[in-house]
């Protein structure tokens, strides 16, 4: 999958300083069109602070964020998501009072193709959840989905913004076997759409099955960069993950 | 479009329409009142009801409202329709140009500062001498109420479609995501800050709009009246009461509530205040999410409609 | 030396008003209820001290405890009978409700009380004593000493009591109230009843440094959201800050721009101060 260009995405030595903790250090890397680019790494390592540094939710201390060439600094998150950087929340956000089918309409009007149009909107929004398998669930209150089905609803959000880089932040975990596996083929079938993923994940079976390529964060560090196979077998990796309890 | 809900509409407007001209003069008194006050509950219900930030000091453009018109037809002996869009620009402006860093707060920090922000404006104005300080202003006299009247049925049926026509623009919706989670509503490329300001200048516009009528109608006004904190409370309770984030909660909310208050009034004198106490005590416990909403449940559970809101939200 | 008259006005009133802003952090701070009835709940105080004092001749610091006793019952009534069921509604249907009850305390003070001015005044009431020049009345003196007091007696209460920590706990949430064996219920109704009783305290000082009508209400809730942010709701101690603060903008700005100006001055630091760091000064960063 070597893409062929410059890269859709790129970071260049960002850092992430929060009072006193450094919560990124130096991360550089670069995305291409069309690649699923898997992030993984111990809890508290940075990926959701990273994800948050991308989508606009915060600013880095240093270092560059680039997005089809552009900076993307001080570009409010809004404006990002115009462009064309979608995300999903680990701990999910829908809008509680409103149906499935407006969470995502939501998506739809203020896009990367924004819809002006309510109707419209709303019908592109019932196909991007036929799409995840919410198709039947369209008029149901968002807060009263259960766990699985709030994750497709996270997911058909950021599908309803026609996104080119899509982040998501542990959309697998809490799930059973089966439905991991549907999960990995719903995000197959983004990729295949056109859609440039970065994936958080914790659910190493589907990581692997997934990425195109894996980066390795370990305290704000980026310690390992390389396909799924290279990356798991790396001694420092396995190190980060089996602990420090070595000695 | 369902066709009967417009043709109700129509008729209503029609039937208020026709009060001067049929019913007596102490009642058109009081549809101005109640009008002008279902504007303000609907200039509130766009900032709170909708975007969810629960103004506490919407008074202030109402206030600068009265005395834009007051100013500029006394002082500087205008027309009242200059006077009208002199409120209107200088309410406007206050809010956009304040709105910018108070709407950075939530909940009750926004509710106080707008409370403050209202009674600090008043405390000026209170001290400025082309405002008449604290004896106010007296304007130029016109008879005719029933001339007020159709223009503050005029400008409800106009807040009231704008109410109407954000529950189903884009805008609107933005609004109401904002309301429902704003760091959500950021990340799906709502301009939230844009957005929450343009909501509160269009509350800004209906209530200046009010108090600029109100100001000719009653030809005298003074800080503490203009800028009078109970009037809050009252387009707050209007707007809750019928409905918060309805099209017609605020109009029936402001028509009920009155009607409530007027009718004490005349028949329990000296403790009427007392009993609006009460009912307002009442209202809220047993009608949490307005009138309309209970309404619309009373089919399906009857009087249990109640007790089913009480159960809801106690500890 | 008009400055240090002016200080010395300022602090003593600051003290007071740290009292009569505590029963409002409290609640705020611990149960998320903003009361709108708190002035009225200081104005029922002093009438009870009030006719405490001209019927039995008690001296106000005298019924002081007794005062607070009556007001915690009524408080914790209100709470349990009626506030608790509106816990889980919207915000503004909290502040309705408690606007509703200050608007039925308000009327109900004016009908058995009427709208007379009253004053607690023991024979003390008059003396001053001087120093470095500065008179400084003996009523307003000890006022200022019982409200520092009785603030720090909450702070105490709140950090080691039993019940205190159940209360500390509720704040952060629910379930931990539970963990702590106390009932959530009972924790709010608790919260409440102290916070009244606060308010009576403030309303039995205040009868005797300044007047009683049944209209004081409002403007000391007013006064006291304004110290509660200014001081922050985290800390108990915050409302000693922001009385402080409030107390010496009104003495220093009705100095300097004279007492017409002394509302926009408070008002105005207000916004600034929600504005600026809507913490409050004692408050951690959000």
């Amino acid at each position: 999958m070597t893409a062929a260009g410059p890269p859709l995405f790129e970071a260049r030595s960002v850092s992430k300083r929060f009072a006193g903790l450094l919560a990124l250090s130096g991360v550089s890397f670069a995305q291409h069109e069309g690649e699923i680019l898997g992030l993984i790494g111990p809890n508290g390592a940075g990926k959701t602070t990273l994800i948050n540094l991308i989508s606009g939710t915060l600013e880095p201390s240093s270092g560059t964020l680039l997005f089809e060439g552009h900076p993307l600094q001080g570009l409010p998150p809004y404006r990002r998501a115009r462009l064309g950087i979608g995300r999903t929340f680990q701990l999910m956000k829908p809008f509680p009072g409103l149906s499935v089918l407006d969470n995502v309409t939501a998506g739809a009007l203020f896009g990367r193709r924004p819809e002006r149009d309510m109707t419209k909107a709303r019908d592109a929004a019932a196909h991007w959840l036929a799409f995840v398998g919410l198709g039947d669930k369209l008029a149901q209150p968002a807060d009263a989905l259960g766990g699985p089905d709030r994750k497709r609803l996270e997911l058909a959000k950021a599908l309803a913004l026609q996104p080119k880089l899509l982040l998501l932040d542990e959309v697998m975990a809490g799930l059973n076997a089966v439905e991991i596996d549907e999960v990995v083929d719903l995000i197959r079938r983004i990729r295949d759409g056109g859609t440039t993923i970065l994936v958080i994940e914790h659910v190493v079976k589907a990581i692997r099955q997934l990425s195109d390529r894996l980066l390795v964060l370990q305290y704000g560090e980026l310690i390992a960069e390389g396909t799924a196979a290279e990356v798991l077998e790396d001694p420092k990796v396995i190190e980060a993950y089996l602990g420090r309890r070595r000695h | 479009m369902k066709a009967l809900p417009w043709a109700l509409a129509v008729l209503a407007v029609a039937a208020l329409a026709v009060v001067p001209f049929t019913l007596s003069p102490v009642l058109v008194q009081f549809g101005i009142s109640t009008l002008l006050l279902a504007v303000l509950a609907q200039g509130w219900n766009i900032i709170g009801g909708f975007t969810g930030y629960a103004s506490f000091g919407n008074s202030v453009f109402y206030g600068l409202g009265t005395y834009g018109t007051a100013v500029t037809m006394t002082k500087f002996h205008q027309s009242f329709a200059l006077g009208l869009v002199v409120g209107a620009v200088v309410s406007v402006g206050f809010a956009l140009l304040l709105g910018l860093p108070v709407l950075r707060l939530r909940g009750h920090y926004f509710a106080i500062t707008t409370l403050a922000l209202s009674e600090a404006v008043a405390a000026i104005i209170a001290n400025l001498g082309i405002t008449g300080r604290n004896t106010g202003l007296i304007l130029p006299l016109i008879r005719g109420d029933s001339m007020f009247y159709e223009m503050s049925l005029a400008l409800m049926v106009l807040a009231t479609l704008t109410v109407w026509w954000l529950a189903r623009s884009r805008f609107g919706f933005g609004l109401i995501a904002i309301r429902e989670r704003e760091d959500a509503a950021e990340v799906m490329g709502i301009p939230t800050t844009r957005y929450k300001v343009l909501a509160f200048g269009l509350a800004a516009l209906f209530s200046a709009l009010a108090g600029g009528i109100h100001a000719y109608w009653i030809t005298f006004i003074d800080p503490a009246s203009a800028f009078d904190i109970s009037l809050n409370v009252r387009m707050i309770i209007m707007a809750v009461f019928g409905g918060a984030g309805t099209v017609i909660g605020p109009v029936v909310g402001a028509f009920l509530l009155s009607g409530v208050a007027e009718v004490l009034a005349s028949t329990v004198t000296g403790i009427a205040s007392l009993f609006f106490g009460l009912v307002i005590i009442a209202a809220v416990v047993f009608t949490p999410s307005g009138v309309i909403q209970a309404i619309r449940r009373l089919p399906r559970r009857g009087l249990a409609t109640f007790l089913d809101a009480v159960r809801e939200t106690r500890l | 030396m008009v400055t240090l008259q002016v200080l010395s006005n300022g602090i003593l009133l600051g003290g007071l008003y740290a009292l009569v802003a505590l029963g409002l952090a409290l609640v705020w701070g611990v149960l998320d209820i903003i009361n709108l009835a708190h002035g009225a709940f200081i104005m029922l105080g002093g009438y009870i001290a009030y006719y405490l004092f001209t019927g039995l001749g008690l001296d106000p610091f005298a019924s002081l405890p007794l005062v607070m006793i009556v007001m915690f019952v009524l408080g914790y009534g209100i709470q349990w009978g009626l506030l608790n069921f509106l816990v889980k509604a919207p915000m503004f249907n909290m502040l309705l409700v408690t606007f509703g009850i200050d608007v039925v305390l308000t009327y109900l003070a004016q009908i058995l009380f009427s709208a007379d001015l009253r004053a607690i005044r023991p024979a003390y009431a008059g003396s001053n004593f001087t120093v470095l020049g500065i008179t400084i009345p003996l009523a307003n003196l000890l006022a200022f000493v019982v409200a520092l007091l009785l603030t720090g007696l909450l702070a105490l209460f709140l950090q080691r009591q039993r019940w205190g920590r159940a209360i500390r706990a509720t704040a952060q949430n629910l379930g931990a109230a539970r963990l702590h064996g106390v009932p959530p219920r009972f924790a709010y109704a608790l919260t409440f009843g102290i916070g009244a009783a606060l308010a009576g305290a403030a309303g039995t000082l205040y009868g005797l440094v300044a007047q009683l009508t049944p209209y004081i209400g409002v403007p000391l809730t007013a006064k006291s959201f304004a110290i509660a942010i200014i001081g922050g709701l985290d800390n108990p101690l915050g409302v000693i800050v922001g009385g402080l603060v409030l107390g010496l903008a009104e003495a220093f700005g009705s100095l300097w721009l004279g007492p017409t100006y002394r509302d926009a001055v408070s008002l105005g630091l207000l916004v600034l101060v929600l504005i600026v760091r809507p913490t409050g000064i004692l408050g951690k960063t959000a």
